[in-house]
């Protein structure tokens, strides 16, 4: 929107212009302000040692947060069965790796997490299935078959390429972190280039309207859950070799923050609306709190109550938004 | 009939109402009065402000300048409460009751006789209201549960839910919208009855005819201006159109003469029942064919039923002799199918997105090369719909939500004609659009048919019908009832096939 129309717009639309601003770009500054927070706290803040212990803190939950701000976007608020498909798609590799082979085993868990993700889709998509209710049953199933294969004990990565894939590193940064920037940078393109990006955002924002306009809207909402539960699966295959072990209960709580970081990135829980860019902000965000937090001697139990006060503020900035922009 | 002369004094008055919504201005110091015993009709076209001076009256809104006053005594009103309790009563189009419960229910809903114990004397409730539907003589039994009742019936129930409270003014906004010919005369002898108590009725309707027939006195609005307050008696039907749109008919709804080609959309036998039937019509190129009906006759389904967004249970469509499968919106569209739903906030708009996302949306694939958007061809292609759609203001990047219901409803129409449609679907166009933007509206449709397009115009208001169409359905009942060629187009023709069926089906 250029300025000259903001000089004639009443007071309200222009008020209301600032909090769209302030949703789309202020997840940034508030990055910044708190990398500059830690580099003022602590010396060992701006170091790459520091930055490389982010990177991996928040690495799995970068790959979660990806599949459920395309959930989230396309309207169907949160994928649930993902502990499920994380420690389901970690146990398979490490069980399977060594009758098939490493590269079989990988293909198989993250071909399983698509499919746990087109049940879901169809539920919800084809069915109208509640996604908190439908995705949640498909977690409680998952983790109930792995408990029945697996037990409750682990399971060990045996191969000696699940070694070098758990151990890997290029340049000194370890596998994870340029599979996470490959996979965000093929979520943005899909999401903000791509027919099938604007087929969400138009499906989150407007169902009957993108339905009248010939989208395949029920294909579009399963395709989100299809995204989701394969990177999922992709967080579990990375954590479980990085690991060396598997077992039922290493994905449980991603889920939670993974749609935390979604929300402080600004995605609207209502669908419609959110970036990629924004989401990788969200995720980053929480990481560099944990981190300064831990820096500066923040006590535990602080920590919970300041990561939940700022959960509180993202929802209430989302709630504003919209109705500042519906009215 | 009785003359405003012989009625009371003023009940009510409303001095230079202005109201303002965020950049428009709704209502400009309009005046109003109203007198007891007197029927007052209010007539304008939609968005003339009737509505917003309605919600002045009745405590939904509060007015940005002026006064009101009943009896002589100045009022404010800080919320419906107050308004009720000052005496008025409002009998919206929309039946505002509890499906659930009883006639009698309904009526004392909020204030039922209560015993000590707090419990609801039903025996009384039922004595008082079979009292008061005695009192309107209207024919009702209070114990049945209100989902149960015709839509006339319905009315009846809040006619005496708004009588209850013994009110001074009553207000009816478009009361006889989804009424029977026959329950429209039983409304008309209430209303009288009303008048006769010395209460002062508003009287809202789009249709001149009624006003003509009930009213003492109309006030005509245009734009959010007062236009002028006449003696029914003074005013010809004619008077009162020029007084509403304030031009002629032929500038509202410019009409070109098209040389017609072969059958374009062909529909046979189409049938969803209990909803429609047996449906058969064709358009053909440069057609402009109008359906016309009663709200709930069956013609949004029908036109969705076309399009692919509902199933359909019989019946074949087909365009250029291709047929369009039931239920694929998308098949429809790629056969040559536009349609311009009813609902353009929820059906024709994402009102987040950008005007420019919205005119593309239905042509994704064609503006892609291998699933990635080319951004260039997206931006020049928004471009030439905003030029020849004259979307204003012209950014392709605002959202739609901002724009005025007019300049939305052009997004919709450039959203269809993307994908270069044969056969355009338009359900109630230019419904809640200033009088400027529906001539503009019409005439992009008559360049359309000139183009060779085929036109199926759905809409209740009369006068748009007949004055934009070569050729007339009137749908009653779920059926085609009646097949008007333009030369023999009368609104009275119309209104006997609408209603006249429906009826029929009843018995």
């Amino acid at each position: 929107m250029t300025l000259s129309v903001a000089s004639h717009v009443p007071f309200r639309a222009r008020a209301g212009a600032a909090v769209v601003l302030l949703a789309r770009y202020g997840i940034y500054v508030g990055l910044v302000l708190l990398c500059v927070c830690g580099a003022l706290l602590s010396s060992a803040f701006l170091t790459s040692t520091n930055f490389l212990n982010i990177g991996l803190s928040v690495g799995y939950v970068g790959f979660v947060a990806i599949g459920m701000a395309f959930v989230v976007i396309g309207g169907s608020l949160i994928d649930l069965s993902i502990p499920g498909v994380i420690a389901g798609a970690g146990i398979i590799a490490l069980a399977t790796e060594p009758a098939i082979g490493a590269l079989p085993a990988i293909v198989l868990a993250i071909a399983v997490g698509c499919f746990v993700g087109l049940l879901n889709g169809a539920a919800v998509g084809y069915l109208g299935a509640n996604p908190v209710l439908g995705t949640y049953s498909a977690q409680i199933i998952i983790l109930g078959i792995a408990q029945a294969v697996a037990g409750a004990g682990f399971i060990y990565a045996h191969g000696a390429a699940f070694n070098w894939l758990g151990n890997a590193t290029i340049a000194g940064v370890p596998l994870v972190l340029p599979i996470l920037a490959a996979c965000l940078l093929g979520a943005y393109v899909a999401l903000s280039r791509s027919t099938f990006g604007r087929q969400v955002f138009a499906t989150g924002g407007g169902y009957q309207a993108s339905r009248v306009a010939g989208l395949p809207v029920r294909r579009v909402v399963m395709t989100t859950f299809v995204i989701s539960g394969a990177l999922a699966a992709v967080a579990g295959v990375l954590m479980s070799t990085a690991l060396g072990s598997a077992q039922q209960e290493i994905g449980i709580g991603y889920e939670f923050n993974a749609i935390t970081a979604v929300a402080i990135g600004g995605t609207s829980l209502f669908g419609g609306e959110g970036s990629i860019g924004r989401v990788l902000a969200g995720v980053l965000l929480v990481g560099v709190l944990n981190n300064v937090m831990i820096l500066a001697g923040v006590s535990i139990d602080s920590q919970g109550i300041v990561k939940g006060a700022i959960i509180v503020g993202a929802v209430a900035l989302d709630v504003v938004l919209r109705r500042v922009r519906t009215r | 009939m009785t003359t405003a002369a012989a009625s009371g004094p003023p009940v009510l008055r409303m001095r230079a109402i202005s109201k303002r919504f965020v950049g428009v201005h709704a209502l400009t110091e309009v005046s109003f009065e109203a007198r007891a015993g007197e029927i007052h009709a209010i007539v304008g076209e939609n968005g003339a402000g009737k509505s917003t001076l309605m919600k002045i009256l009745s405590g939904v809104h509060q007015p940005d300048g002026g006064e009101i006053e009943i009896d002589g005594r100045p009022v404010h009103f800080s919320g419906p409460n107050a308004s009720q309790e000052l005496g008025v009563a409002m009998v919206y189009q929309d039946f505002d009751l509890v499906p659930e419960l009883s006639v009698a229910e309904n009526i004392f809903l909020g204030c039922q006789p209560v015993s000590r114990v707090g419990f609801v004397r039903r025996a009384e409730l039922r004595k008082q209201a079979q009292a008061l539907l005695d009192e309107l003589a209207a024919d009702l039994n209070p114990s049945l549960t209100v989902k149960n009742l015709s839509a006339g019936q319905r009315q009846l129930v809040q006619i005496a839910q708004a009588c209850a409270r013994q009110p001074r003014i009553v207000v009816f906004d478009e009361p006889t919208s989804a009424l029977t010919g026959h329950e429209a005369d039983n409304l008309f002898k209430i209303i009288r009855r009303l008048k006769g108590r010395g209460v002062a009725v508003v009287y809202i309707s789009h249709r001149l005819a009624e006003v003509m027939a009930i009213a003492d006195r109309v006030t005509a609005l245009r734009d959010g201006c007062l236009v002028a307050t006449r003696d029914i008696a003074e005013v010809s039907q004619d008077d009162m159109v020029h007084l509403i749109v304030g031009r002629t008919i032929t500038e509202l709804f410019p009409k070109s003469e098209v040389v017609f080609g072969e059958p374009v959309l062909n529909v046979q036998g189409l049938s969803r029942p209990p909803v429609f039937d047996d449906i058969s019509f064709s358009v053909r190129a440069g057609e402009i064919v109008g359906m016309a009906g009663l709200v709930g006759a069956g013609r949004t389904e029908i036109a969705r039923a076309i399009f692919g967004l509902d199933k359909r249970a019989g019946g074949v469509v087909t365009v250029n002799g291709a047929a369009v499968p039931s239920g694929h919106v998308d098949a429809a569209i790629r056969a040559g199918l536009g349609f311009v739903p009813e609902e353009r906030k929820t059906d024709g708009l994402v009102l987040d997105e950008t005007v420019s996302q919205n005119l593309v949306l239905s042509s994704l694939k064609a503006l892609a090369k291998l699933g990635i958007i080319n951004r260039g061809r997206e931006r020049s292609f928004a471009q030439g719909l905003v030029e020849r759609l004259d979307v204003r203001p012209p950014q392709l990047n605002r959202q739609v939500m901002t724009l005025s219901g007019g300049n939305q409803q052009k997004v919709v129409l450039g959203k269809c004609l993307a994908s270069s449609p044969k056969v355009l679907i338009l359900d109630e166009p230019t419904a809640g659009i200033d009088v400027a933007s529906k001539a503009e509206i019409h005439r992009l449709i008559g360049a359309l048919a000139e183009t060779g397009v085929a036109v199926l115009l759905i809409s209740s208001e009369l006068t748009e019908v007949i004055a934009a169409s070569d050729r007339i359905l009137v749908v009653a009942g779920g059926r085609i009832v009646d097949e008007v060629a333009r030369a023999d187009a009368t609104e009275q023709r119309i209104i006997r096939g609408a209603t006249g069926a429906s009826e029929l089906a009843k018995a």
